[in-house]
Formats: structure tokens, sequence, C-alpha cells
């Protein structure tokens, strides 16, 4: 044993000369913080052991083939990532096949049924699937697994919290590797904001709809949104949980997990749609939304023709070739309770995350494995970002200063209206997963009405009636 | 001078029949025909293109004849169908005899300039026309605010003239490729013919209904069922445009095959064995068409 | 008098048809010279200044040049093959008497109604079976060696119309089957040849989800694929005045093939008009 970590270190050794050798020195901080001994480092390559610290081989060659969806986040963080990680194991090599269509390909792959020709680590989709069909190599252990910057701690501490829930595992195992998430709601031009003196973040349901009203009166859209998407889900898909603490309706949750209850047609989902319904008849909701797309949608609040567009955080990212240099993204979550104890439901959830294909070479997966542990390292969320956008999955990142002042003028209001306001960050998981044509169709009816509601076209009772019969019909089929 | 003899011909044309017919034949059982009827056995499955196959009868081909949204869609393809179809020939005919038989100096350059359609993307397309039919700044809305009748209508997102507005942006697209089609088919007409014609007094509208048309029939008749092909097959525009709503209004068959089958963004579950039914369908409603246009124009000699 | 109102009224006509097609072409072009915040601010206005950026960066950004030339190569080729294969075939199926030949023919003409999008699947396991994807000749051979009933169904009406004479005549002369499709037949059918020529063309160049699933190296993604890829990034970008250069690229290529051919097509026609 004593001998093992001996030889780990020398290995280690080796390969930060390795390191330095190949990056012309433009990496700050290393990585590598393992426990490296240098003293014992003077002996030359010839008679470093065959394995690192982290017990796998060093002699044997390695191509992770990798499915990367090039979205919102680019792939600049990514190679970056890849290019960190064959430096300091200079056995592993990446062979990446990026696309923004890299789900059709993962799909016929999938379905050609050629474990050999599978990606090793693949853009996680429809993971239920893949998982019922014995496909996925579980990431539950990853969790304990320690980053090389996180001063001995596991990952499952190091990672912010929702991310690694036992209760929430699909088929008892986590699947999904998270490699970042985002923060739904309210996105909106601060400076619009500031020249009208509106309100930045309302504290009750009424103060929004004398926001709206405010907005209204200046002859501006207070709403717009991705009919064509469905992004109206970004801001009020939490909002029934609200309802359900308003209510004291304690079982809600529960019902939410298991489908054991009424979804739809719930009293708090009617509401929800009265209210969003009620919301588009008095014009806060723009019509235009319905047949937009949501770069269209959010282009109309960069250009001031709307006042608020329901997405996501990427959109500073996504938007900043059409943006003005000065604009400045402000962003805020609807409260839809007039109770300022109920906290606002803030929608949260995974935005990108990675999957193992299991009938891969052990060693194969192991240094999988291995790879997705150093994404989460600070240095690797640094440049994700930096240069993608995206929120921070390390609990730890903010604890830098420097790392938080350099954060974006997005990224820094949505900090600051969470700290400001009594929110929850809401996952929304439930534990049945239903997989029917049924669901399917349950859904597809609602949303595909969805925008027509939220602009006061059609009523919402018929429709969640409808989708809550094909609902139980799912629930029933599941039930056999 | 040779003569061959009746075997001579006979190994001659064995020969040209393996070397021609065969390998192409063979390509396209296997890399064609093969997988769609493999697609038949999978309509028998339910199967999400990932797990276990898990054969269910005839439970798929239930679902499909109380399925809702098929019969919505379905709606819509027929009325795409009566609709892009003939508006598409009438156009496409009128623009090949005027580029063909009427000496316009300016005709060279309509011949390029008609055919422009086919080169662009889908995606571009769909863009172009997204933004005629924008509900703000869409040109139809300006023109309309121009002419004082309106000017403030969500053209593609109105359940009422989603549909409706779709059949401009098939016209124009398919009209390109027909006229090329039927350019090409009247400048085989021998010019005698025409000539004689002419002599006899004949009006050129008479021409056209009296000589080329009748000559055209068979390639007509092809056009009609390439275009009614496409028609149904086709969903690109409303995959990029509408995806198919709003509620459900510019739903049309394959594109809920499609996704079905790929998934959507919301609802990324996959669905290939009922899918699979879908293009069962389709294909009987392909047939079914075809049928329907051959009795139509039964007096020809073009057989498929 | 009236003859000329209604040639002007044709003349009208055809002029309304040109600009509804050229005015978007023309759209597209000046939209492509904007900054993304002048296209999204007004997009009837005209540019301020030239951003001739957009196409460097949609040359690079779209890898645009590699995928011409892996056009370029893969629509040449498949070309070549499809339309020798189409010439043939057509005159095995409606110039030749043989015993399966009513069989075989509606076996092809079945592909027609079969809708196609689940073929995918079976199609990259077979091509993957044969070590045929991630290639650009494996999606020459897709393309090109299975019987197209497109192609089959036009080409081979338009030689039923032939007339018999000629090629009986060059039989008795002693020319063998090849010879008289070399010689007699292409030269005849070359209007229809060139008119598949141009859909097979258009086809192949367009085509992007099964290049796509079939090609995994960027580097031998096609012009389509590109596009395709382009597209889907809209997404997750609003860079669409890249998009716009980029396809003003790449559709200039599609025109020039296209003048070349309906040049062949009027040679053609006009060699068919001195026969008949």
């Amino acid at each position: 044993m004593k001998s093992k970590v001996k030889k780990s270190s020398l290995l280690v050794f080796s390969a930060l000369t390795v390191l330095l050798a190949a990056c012309s020195g433009n990496n700050g901080n290393n990585p590598a913080t393992e426990s490296a001994n240098p003293t014992n480092g003077n002996t030359p390559a010839a008679e470093a052991p065959a394995v690192y610290d982290n017990g796998l081989p060093k002699d044997e060659k390695v191509t992770l083939k990798v499915g990367f969806l090039e979205a919102g986040y680019g792939r600049e963080w990514f190679d970056h990532a890849t290019a960190l990680f064959t430096e300091r194991y200079p056995n592993v090599t990446f062979d990446i096949t990026a696309s923004p269509k890299i789900p059709d390909l993962i799909t016929t792959k999938a379905a050609a049924g050629d474990d050999k020709d599978m990606f090793d680590i693949l853009y996680g989709l429809a993971y239920t699937e893949f998982v019922d069909a014995n496909k996925l190599e579980p990431l539950t252990d990853i969790f304990q697994m320690k980053p090389s910057d996180g001063g001995g701690k596991t990952l499952d501490e190091l990672i912010v919290p929702g991310y690694n829930v036992p209760e929430q595992y699909y088929k008892g195992e986590n699947w999904l590797f998270p490699i970042a998430n985002y923060i739904g709601g309210m996105f909106y031009d601060q400076k619009l904001f500031e020249d009208n003196g509106w309100n930045k973040s309302p504290k009750t349901y009424d103060e929004f709809l004398a926001l709206c009203e405010a907005i209204m009166s200046k002859g501006i859209d207070p709403i717009v949104y991705s009919g064509l998407y469905n992004y109206s889900i970004f801001s009020f898909d939490t909002k029934v949980f609200e309802l359900a603490i308003d209510n004291g309706n304690k079982e809600f949750r529960n019902h939410y997990e298991n489908y054991s209850g009424p979804e739809f047609t719930s009293a708090e989902s009617v509401e929800v749609y009265n209210r969003l319904y009620d919301m588009g008849q008095k014009g806060y909701i723009s019509k235009q939304s319905v047949g937009m797309n949501h770069t269209q949608s959010q282009m109309l609040a960069l250009q001031g023709k709307a006042a608020m567009v329901p997405s996501g955080d990427w959109i500073e990212n996504e938007m900043k070739e059409s943006a003005p240099e000065d604009f400045e993204w402000g962003y805020m979550a609807v409260p839809f309770s007039n109770n300022p104890e109920t906290p606002i439901h803030i929608n949260n959830g995974l935005s990108y995350a990675f999957q193992i294909w299991a009938n891969k070479p052990d060693l194969t997966k192991q240094w999988a494995k291995q790879f997705l542990v150093s994404l989460l390292t600070n240095e690797v969320q640094q440049i994700l970002v930096d240069k993608g956008g995206a929120f921070p999955l390390r609990s730890d990142f903010m604890d830098d200063s420097a790392r938080a002042a350099n954060m974006k003028p997005l990224q820094k209001s949505i900090a600051t209206y969470m700290s400001e306001n009594n929110v929850v960050l809401e996952l929304k998981s439930r534990k049945v997963v239903l997989n029917s044509p049924d669901f399917v169709a349950a859904n597809k009816h609602v949303q595909d009405n969805t925008a027509l509601i939220l602009t006061g076209q059609k009523e919402p009772l018929p429709i969640l009636e409808e989708g809550e019969r094909l609902l139980q019909k799912a629930v029933q089929e599941a039930g056999k | 001078m040779k003569t061959l003899t009746r075997t001579n011909i006979h190994i001659q044309k064995t020969v040209f029949l393996l070397l021609a017919v065969l390998p192409p034949f063979a390509a396209y059982v296997l890399f064609t025909l093969y997988p769609n009827v493999l697609s038949i056995y999978y309509s028998f499955l339910d199967w999400n293109g990932i797990g276990e196959k898990k054969y269910i009868g005839l439970d798929n081909y239930i679902r499909l004849f109380q399925d809702p949204v098929v019969l919505n869609a379905l709606k819509h393809n027929l009325i795409l169908v009566a609709t892009v179809i003939p508006i598409t020939l009438i156009i496409s005919l009128v623009l090949a005899d005027l580029l063909v038989n009427r000496q316009y100096k300016e005709n060279k350059f309509y011949k390029v300039l008609f055919f422009f359609p086919n080169v662009l993307s889908l995606v571009v397309i769909a863009l172009i026309w997204s933004f005629i039919y924008d509900g703000t700044f869409g040109l139809l809305n300006s023109v309309l605010r121009v002419l004082g009748i309106g000017g403030d209508h969500n053209w593609l997102g109105s359940p009422k003239t989603a549909l409706a507005s779709t059949i401009p942006l098939y016209v124009w697209c398919y009209v390109g490729f027909y006229v090329v089609i039927f350019m090409n088919a009247m400048s085989a007409i021998p010019k005698t013919i025409y000539e004689s014609a002419t002599l006899d007094g004949i009006t050129s509208f008479q021409r056209f209904t009296k000589i080329t048309l009748p000559l055209m029939s068979g390639i007509i008749r092809v056009g009609m069922i390439f275009l009614m092909l496409n028609v149904i097959k086709g969903f690109e525009y409303m995959f990029i445009m509408t995806k198919g709503g709003p509620g459900g209004a510019t739903e049309v068959i394959s594109l809920y095959m499609f996704n079905l089958a790929f998934g959507t963004e919301s609802l990324s579950q996959h669905f290939y064995g009922y899918a699979s039914t879908i293009g069962m369908l389709i294909f009987v409603l392909l047939v079914l068409l075809k049928v329907v246009i051959d009795k139509v124009f039964s007096k020809d000699s073009v057989e498929f | 008098m009236t003859r000329r109102m209604g040639s002007l009224v044709w003349r009208i006509i055809l002029l309304l048809w040109a600009l509804s097609v050229i005015l978007p072409i023309i759209w597209i072009v000046y939209q492509s010279f904007k900054t993304n915040q002048q296209f999204f601010a007004d997009i009837w206005s005209l540019p301020s200044t030239f951003q001739w950026s957009n196409y460097s960066k949609a040359w690079t950004n779209l890898g645009v040049g590699q995928s011409m030339l892996n056009t370029v190569y893969y629509v040449g080729l498949s070309l070549f093959i499809s339309l020798t294969l189409a010439v043939v075939n057509a005159y095995a199926f409606t110039k030749m008497e043989w015993k399966l030949r009513n069989i075989v023919w509606s076996l092809i003409m079945l592909s027609l109604f079969l809708p196609g999008i689940n073929i995918l699947v079976p199609q990259y396991t077979l091509m993957r079976a044969l070590d045929l994807t991630n290639s650009l000749n494996g999606l020459v051979l897709l393309a090109s060696l299975p019987l197209g009933a497109f192609e089959l169904l036009l080409l081979g009406s338009f030689m039923r119309s032939l007339p018999k004479e000629l090629e009986e005549s060059a039989f008795i002369d002693g020319a063998t089957i090849f010879q008289v499709v070399r010689k007699i037949i292409v030269p005849l059918a070359m209007p229809g040849l060139v008119t598949i020529g141009i859909f097979k063309f258009v086809a192949l160049y367009n085509d992007f989800l099964g290049p796509f699933i079939l090609l995994s190296d960027p580097d031998k993604y096609t012009v389509s694929v590109n596009m395709y890829a382009a597209n889907a990034m809209m997404e997750y970008k609003s860079d669409w005045v890249t998009l716009l250069a980029g396809l003003v690229i790449t559709v200039i290529p599609t025109i020039i093939v296209y003048m070349l051919f309906q040049r062949k097509i009027i040679e053609g026609a006009t060699l068919g008009g001195v026969k008949g």
C-alpha cells in the first residue's frame, strides 16, 4: 500500500513535468494538487510505474469517443477541458463529434444497436429510455470521487445541492453527470426598467400585475415569449408549487412526484392557467408570441418592443451577437402568491449533462469517469462560466472573490435577485417516469394549445381536461 | 457487315441486363426496399428505438384509428393536396408555355431565375416566409398597412390563417421545379406540329389547350403524382415555421410521424413502432391518391 | 392590337413571378451585409455599411471551403454514376423485352409511396456493417447505386416517345446494345437526361439528414449538412447575418451548374427539333 502511494506520487510528478512542458505557462493555477512529493521525482520516466495515482494504467492508450452537443455554451470550454486532461494523462485522447444535432446521431446509433460504434461519453438525453434498456453506466459512484482541487472533499460535497439526491434517483442510481444548470425566469432590459422606474423585483402577484399594467400604459408589450418552443414554462412551470403552499395543500408535491393526483386539472394547475389566460386577455402577454421562436422573442426584448421575456440564464450568451454593446440583461422571477411568506419558486434544472454508455471496456469507462470529474474542477468551471455563460455547479466557485467579481452582468443580477428575495430553486423532479404514447399525447395536447391560452385566445379548462383524460390513461397503463 | 444470330443477340441482351439492371436493382432492394419492409415489422412493435422490441400485435393500428391528432393532420394534408397541386400545376404550365413558345427577350433570364427557389435551402425559404408573415414587421402586414386594410395580423400565429398561409409558400417553392420539367417537355415537342397549326390560323390559347396540353398529359400526370407525394411526405416547413401549431392548426401527418420517431424539444420520448404504423398509413394513403389520379387520367399510356 | 395587349399582360405576369422570386433573393443578399442588430431592428432597411466580415466569418466558421470541395466530389461522382445507370436502365425498362421486367418495374415504383422517414436507422445499420459510414465514397454509393424511381419514370416516359427507326437501323448495321445506347439513345434523350440531371443535382445538393447521420466527421460534411448544422445553431445563437452570408456563398455554385445544364437543354432541344 505504501509503495503504491510512492509510485503514484512519482507518476503525478512525471505527469506534471509533461504538463509543464506541454503548456506554455498560461495556466496560472495548476490543477494537480494531489500529494505530489517533488523530492521523489528526480528519476527519469523510464522507471516510472505503470499506474497513475487514480489506479489506472499509464501505458494503455485510451481514446474516449464523445458525442457532444454544440449548443448555447459553445464548445470552447470542452476543448479546453479535454486538452487539460490529455496533458495530465497523455495516454488518454479524445475523439469528439460535436454538433447541434447530436441527438439525431445518438438515437440513430442507439437504434442501430452497435455498442462499439456508440460514443463512450454522450450528451445526456432520454436517459430513462436508455436506462430501461440497460444501456447506461450508473454514475452514482462518481459523486464519491474527489475533484483534484476540492481539498479532499467528494464531488457530492462540492456540487450545488440538488443534483445528487438519492430520493430522486431513477431505478436506484444516478445516471446523469451534470455540467450546467439553468435558472429560468423573466429577463429584461435593466436600462429600460430604470428609465421608467419599473419594479425590478415584485414581491407578490399583485405587484407583478401592477408592473405589467405600468408597462402596458407606456405602450410596450409587458411579456413576449417563444410560443413555438413553449418557453413560457421557464417562468410559470413552477408556480403550482407556490399556489399549493398558499392553499395548504400538503399532498401536492407527493401527487406531483408520483402522478397520484390530478395533474393538469388540480386546483393549482387550473388556477395557474386561468391567471395566464387572464393575463393574455388583458394584453400582458403579446399575441405575437404564438408563432415565435426564442431568438425572435428575445430580440423584441433587446429592442425594447417588449419588456420581459421568459427564458433561461443562457439568454445573454445566446443573444450576444445581436445585443448592443452597453445592453444589460436583468433577471426576476414571477411571484404567484400574494403572501410574501411564500417563497418564489424559481424554475431550475439541468441544462447540460453527460452520460456514459454501459457496454464499453471497463478501462474506457473508468477513464470516462475520471474525465467527467475533472470537468467539475473550478478551472474548467471558470471557462464554462466565462466562455459559455453557464452558471457554476461548484458550490465553492463563488468563494473566490475574484471569480465572483468576474461574473457577467446577468449572472450578477441573478445572484442579487436570489439573495434579496425569498426564493426556492425548484427542480420539479418526479419519482415516477411515464413513457407511453398517451403520456406524450396528453402533454402534446396541452403544449400545442398553451400559446393560445396564454394569449387569451382559448379557454384553458377544456384543454386541461382533455390533457388530464389522456394523462390518466397513461397512468393507468403504467399501473398495469 | 456482321450478321447477328438469334443466340448472339440473346447473349448480348442477357449481358446487358446483368450489367445494367442487376447491380443497381440489388442495391435498391438492399438500401431502399429492405429498410422499408423492416418498418412494416416495426409497425407491430412497442419499440422506442433504444430498448427491447416488444410485439404488440395490432395495438398500434388500433391506436392509429382512435388518434385525434392523426385525423386532424390528415385533414390538413388533404386541404394542402387540394389547393397546392392545382395552383402549382396551372401556374407552372402557363409560365412554361410563356417561356418556351413566346420569344420575349427577357425569357432567357427568367429561365434561370424561376428555378432559383430550388437551390435555396429549406431553412432559408422558411426564414424568408416567416418574415413575410411576421405579425409586427412582416412584409405582408407592411403592404396591408399601406393599402389601409388591417396590417396587424399574426398570420402564422393564428389558428384561422396558419394553414392557409403555408399554401403560397408551397406553391412558390414547387412552381420553379415544375416550370423546368414542363419547359423541357415542351421543348421536346417538334416545332413542325406548331408550325402547321399556326398555318391553320389557330390562336395561341387554342394552341396551348389543343396541342400542348394533350401532348403533355403524361408529364402533367407525373407532375401531379410527384406533387402529391411531396405535399404528403413533406413536413419541413411546418417543422421549422410552426411546429404544427398553433393549437395543431398546421399539424401534418409526416410531421407527427417524425416527431414520434425522433422526439421533440420538450418531449424527448421516442415511439419507433407507432411512427412506423403511421408510415404504413401514409403509404396506403399515397397509393390510394395515386389510384385516384390514374382514374382521372385513365386515357394515358404511361404505365407505372 | 388585342394581341399586343395580350402580350403585355403575359409579360407582366412573367415579370410579377420573376419579382416574387428575385425580391427574396435580393433581400437575402442585402441582409447578409448587415450587422445582426440592423437585421433585427428593421429588416427592410438598407445596410448602413457593408459587413464583409459576415462573409469571412461564414467562410471560416461554416467550413465552407472544405465542404464545397466535399460537395463537388459527392455530387459530381453521384451524378455521373446515377445518370449513367438511369440511361441504361430506362432503356432496359422501356425499349427491351424481358421476363421479370414488369415485376421489377413495379417493385421500384413502390419506393415512391414509402414514407421513408423510418429507413434512416436500417440504412445506417447496413452502411455500418459494410464499413461505409463516415466516408464520402459510401455516401456516393448510397446516393447513386440504388435505382431511383423518379429518374426511371421521367427518363422512361421520355424514351418511349423516341422514334424506333434509328436504333432499329443501327441494330441492322450490327451495332451492339451498348453502342446503340451510347451513340443513339443518349444524344436523343439529352433533354430528358438533363432534366433528371437537374433534379438529381438539386436533391443531392440539398440532402442533409442522411449525409449528416452517415458522416460523423465535420471535415467530410457537405454544404447542406453544414447549413443544416449552422441553422440548428441558430437555436442557441442569434447570428443570422452570418448564416445568410453562408447561404449566398453556397448558392453561387448551384446557379452556375444550373446555367450550364440549362444551355445543354436548349442545345438538346434544338437537336431533337432537327431530328424530329
